[in-house]
């Protein structure tokens, strides 16, 4: 309903700000209006969801940058010895991934974890924190919708969780 | 004010120049497989790193994404296998949707309700895409490569933008789904009220998009925004931030594909997020002296020669 009574409404910024300063007592004066007024200045923001969104999406990715900025160093000066060493990676980049694997011994999946105390394998904990954004952005909307008994936007979050978990669990494997 | 306007072309004529000359100058020096060596294991990081700053300049002057400048050139012109610049070109793409999609969602400039049914056929088209990707042969993805970049190109010359486009009326799912919403114009302070249509069409458009973008390792700003804007009627700032915002699902799913196939190789994919990055930051500060319409045009002929270089890569040539 609400949003039937705003769809016509196309109100210029400064236009508003001139008849708030007019000595002439308007239609906008009167309180269903001015209530009206300030539905339309609240509904500029953005919704709740998407604020809280917003909130976790930069906190989460600024965390996994700095993780990546932290742990590069690590790796390129030598702080911790690489899996793979540094001098040979260019041998195994012109391979394709499948090959790569089995020249260098690299696993697929989550087989990386077990690898973190290599400096090459530590990057994986930033790198895999900015895949994880979405999903961990999408865990913090879900009660919201929940409470708000949005039941279509419930669902599309669930669902959007088990694709992101699916393409994360290491399921999907493919080779050439 | 025409002042800084011509001196902030003479850097940019040098950046343009400098990627036309090095980037193909480093990849002659590579034509020989390389020989690993005690001390020249950095070169191709560095140079990588260079050439991703420029590409975060060009990427923000332009208009167009990181992720598509950054695979056809990287792949085009380094000694990388296409699997890696897959991988880094998705978490290029996939880091500049986080960067900027905090902003673009607390200014109502990206729409959540917009994105997440959009998201969901995206992404999963996405991970199906990335999936062939890896299984297709690479000559064959580098011509396709070729072909969708010769297409990109076409879409950025031909296609038209309209900044708020006439909805009649709502349709029916995207009035059941409750897509619709109220944004401040920056520029003239006016709230504008907007709504989309032909959103069954649109969502069938972004089963191809997901495709593409996972295959390819591509962003897809190139095409989300013509089918946000063109096809659903969404106002242009809501289509150009929800695109960017979009970005952060639909890549995310196909760069899990990647990760987890073996795809990423950190000394490829943190010079080029943090190049692309720092490039972007660049970008932004020189977008506020000048906008030099040339740089678009600029950009159009780099990636048609990259298009070529990938087609003819993919000919054996």
């Amino acid at each position: 309903m609400r949003f039937l009574r705003l769809q016509s409404a196309v109100i210029s910024g400064p236009d508003l700000e001139k008849t708030r300063e007019s000595p002439v007592p308007l239609a906008r004066d009167k309180p269903e209006v001015a209530a009206m007024t300030e539905e339309i200045e609240g509904s500029v923001q953005a919704a709740a969801e998407q604020s809280r969104y917003a909130a976790v999406m930069e906190k989460a990715a600024h965390f996994g940058l700095l993780l990546l900025l932290i742990t590069f160093p690590v790796y390129v000066f030598g702080l911790l010895e690489p899996h793979t060493p540094l001098n040979q990676v260019s041998r195994y980049w012109a391979l394709d991934a499948a090959e790569y694997c089995a020249q260098a011994q690299v696993g697929t999946g989550w087989s990386w974890v077990s690898m973190l105390g290599k400096g090459d394998f530590l990057n994986y904990l930033g790198i895999t924190l900015l895949a994880s954004v979405t999903a961990i952005c999408y865990l913090a909307i879900l009660p919201q919708l929940f409470r708000r008994k949005d039941l279509i936007y419930t669902v599309l979050a669930v669902l959007q969780l088990a694709i992101l978990i699916l393409a994360a669990s290491g399921l999907l494997t493919v080779g050439h | 004010m025409r002042r800084p306007l011509k001196s902030a072309r003479e850097p940019l004529r040098g950046l343009l120049l400098g990627l036309c000359l090095v980037v193909p100058a480093y990849a002659a020096g590579q034509a020989v497989p390389p020989t690993p060596g005690p001390t020249a294991w950095w070169i191709t990081p560095l140079v990588l790193f260079v050439v991703t700053l420029g590409i975060g300049i060009l990427a923000v002057m332009s208009g167009v994404g990181g992720g598509v400048l950054f695979v056809p050139i990287v792949s085009g012109f380094f000694p990388i296998h296409l699997d890696f610049v897959r991988g880094a070109g998705l978490f290029v793409a996939l880091c500049g949707a986080l960067a900027a999609g905090p902003g673009l969602l607390r200014a109502n400039l990206a729409s959540l309700r917009l994105a997440l049914p959009i998201g969901l056929i995206a992404s999963l088209c996405a991970i199906a895409g990335a999936m062939m990707g890896l299984a297709l042969p690479t000559s064959v993805l580098q011509i396709c490569l070729g072909a969708t970049i010769l297409g990109i190109c076409l879409v950025m010359l031909l296609a038209r933008k309209s900044e708020v486009p006439v909805v009649p009326r709502a349709d029916w799912l995207s009035t059941a789904l409750g897509i619709y919403g109220l944004y401040r114009e920056p520029s003239s302070g006016k709230i504008v009220n907007w709504k989309i249509h032909r959103a069954p069409l649109g969502l069938c458009l972004f089963v191809v998009i997901g495709i593409l973008a996972g295959m390819f390792g591509l962003g897809a700003g190139w095409a989300n925004v013509p089918a946000l804007n063109l096809v659903m009627g969404a106002p242009l700032k809501i289509s150009v931030g929800t695109s960017k915002f979009l970005l952060s699902i639909t890549d995310t799913s196909a760069a899990w594909v990647y990760l987890n196939n073996g795809c990423v190789i950190p000394l490829i994919v943190v010079p080029s997020v943090v190049g692309v990055m720092f490039g972007s930051l660049v970008g932004v500060r020189i977008l506020k002296v000048a906008k030099p319409a040339f740089v678009r045009w600029a950009v159009i002929g780099v990636l048609a020669f990259a298009a070529l270089r990938a087609i003819s890569k993919g000919l054996g040539y």
